[in-house]
């Protein structure tokens, strides 16, 4: 029988080098494997998580037969940070548990580097919450670096739900004026444009 | 400091600037998912442009085959670490393209890199007028 495209997927990104390995997995690959296919790609990815590719972290949870959201955390407890194996397990353990520890390990990766636009983004993409965007707040209003408020700028836009989808690239283009405006070296007019926001005063 | 002292020390940014991954005016294309590379390269060719990996400088470190065995960590932080080289390297790209630019990706995905590398930055390159458009061209035809 032939395999799913989705299991077809996961093993060439597996086995992907350079910037192909950089662009992850395939979300929907659980979702999209045929049912006789499961108990072997389930082991496909326990293994190969636990020989450190941690870009699957996102499958962990939905393993049946293993206890992904432990390994996560067992693994978590051994990553270095700054990394992006530690912002990997992060993401999936914050969206699964809500902890504010796993937050936590975004600040401490940003803090190491706070050139790291990628960090901002990453955090950008975790489900809108109110932890998640003061978070963002704080990391507009006090960088100093503007590729980084630049990018916490569309997280606090999908996060008060101005921009609906982050992958909607016609989205951001028809906000591009707002972001424009939010785009500001001052950090008092950044603090301002944010007091702004939350009480439905800001305008373009 | 030579690009390869730049990269042995770790500060693959400065690494990065040494190498051409220029793009012509409209030409820069962008790409996510498996076997979406060659594709992205053919519709880049046809149409004048480029993708990084046909850049001087992609092309560098995409035909590198010791880079994996050198850098042999993915991931973890580490001075083995080859995932930031790629991520510098990104970046570079993204950070010179004008006018419009392709995203060229299958309608049902969007990859790490182009999420959290290069859309921010074409975004700001958007809002400071170096960017005029971002078009996308689905590869399953939706």
């Amino acid at each position: 029988m032939e395999n799913s495209k989705a299991y077809n997927m996961l093993i060439s990104q597996i086995n992907a080098t350079g910037r192909q390995k950089l662009d992850g997995y395939y979300p929907k690959i659980m979702e999209e494997i045929y049912d006789w296919e499961r108990d072997e790609v389930e082991k496909i990815i326990w293994e190969t998580f636990n020989n450190g590719d941690t870009d699957l972290s996102m499958f962990l949870p939905k393993l049946r037969n293993y206890n992904g959201v432990d390994a996560l955390k067992k693994m978590l407890d051994k990553c270095n940070i700054p990394s992006a194996n530690s912002l990997n397990i992060a993401e999936t353990l914050y969206k699964e548990t809500k902890q504010r520890e796993y937050l936590d390990v975004f600040i401490k990766n940003y803090k190491a580097n706070e050139k790291d636009y990628s960090v901002v983004s990453q955090l950008s993409y975790l489900p809108p919450d109110d932890d998640v965007l003061k978070l963002l707040e704080e990391i507009y209003i006090n960088s100093n670096d503007d590729m980084v408020y630049d990018t916490a700028i569309t997280g606090i836009l999908y996060n008060k739900g101005i921009i609906k989808d982050l992958d909607d690239l016609n989205e951001i283009q028809k906000n591009i004026d707002i972001i424009n405006k939010l785009s500001c070296p001052e950090k008092e007019q950044r603090k301002k444009f944010i007091e702004e926001l939350e009480n439905g005063q800001f305008t373009v | 400091m030579s690009a390869f002292e730049a990269m042995r020390s770790g500060d693959y940014d400065r690494m990065a600037s040494y190498f051409d991954t220029s793009s012509p005016p409209n030409g820069a294309y962008f790409w996510s998912g498996d076997g979406v590379k060659e594709q992205a390269a053919v519709i880049a060719q046809a149409n004048g442009g480029t993708i990084m990996e046909q850049t001087p400088g992609g092309q560098v470190f995409d035909g590198w085959k010791g880079l994996d065995t050198m850098y042999t960590e993915w991931g973890t932080g580490s001075a083995l670490d080859r995932k930031p080289i790629w991520k510098a390297l990104s970046y570079k790209y993204a950070s010179e393209v004008t006018g419009n630019v392709t995203y060229v990706h299958p309608s049902n995905y969007v990859g790490g890199v182009w999420k959290n590398v290069e859309k921010p930055e074409l975004i700001r390159r958007m809002r400071t007028g170096f960017v005029t458009s971002i078009s996308e061209v689905y590869t399953d035809g939706e």
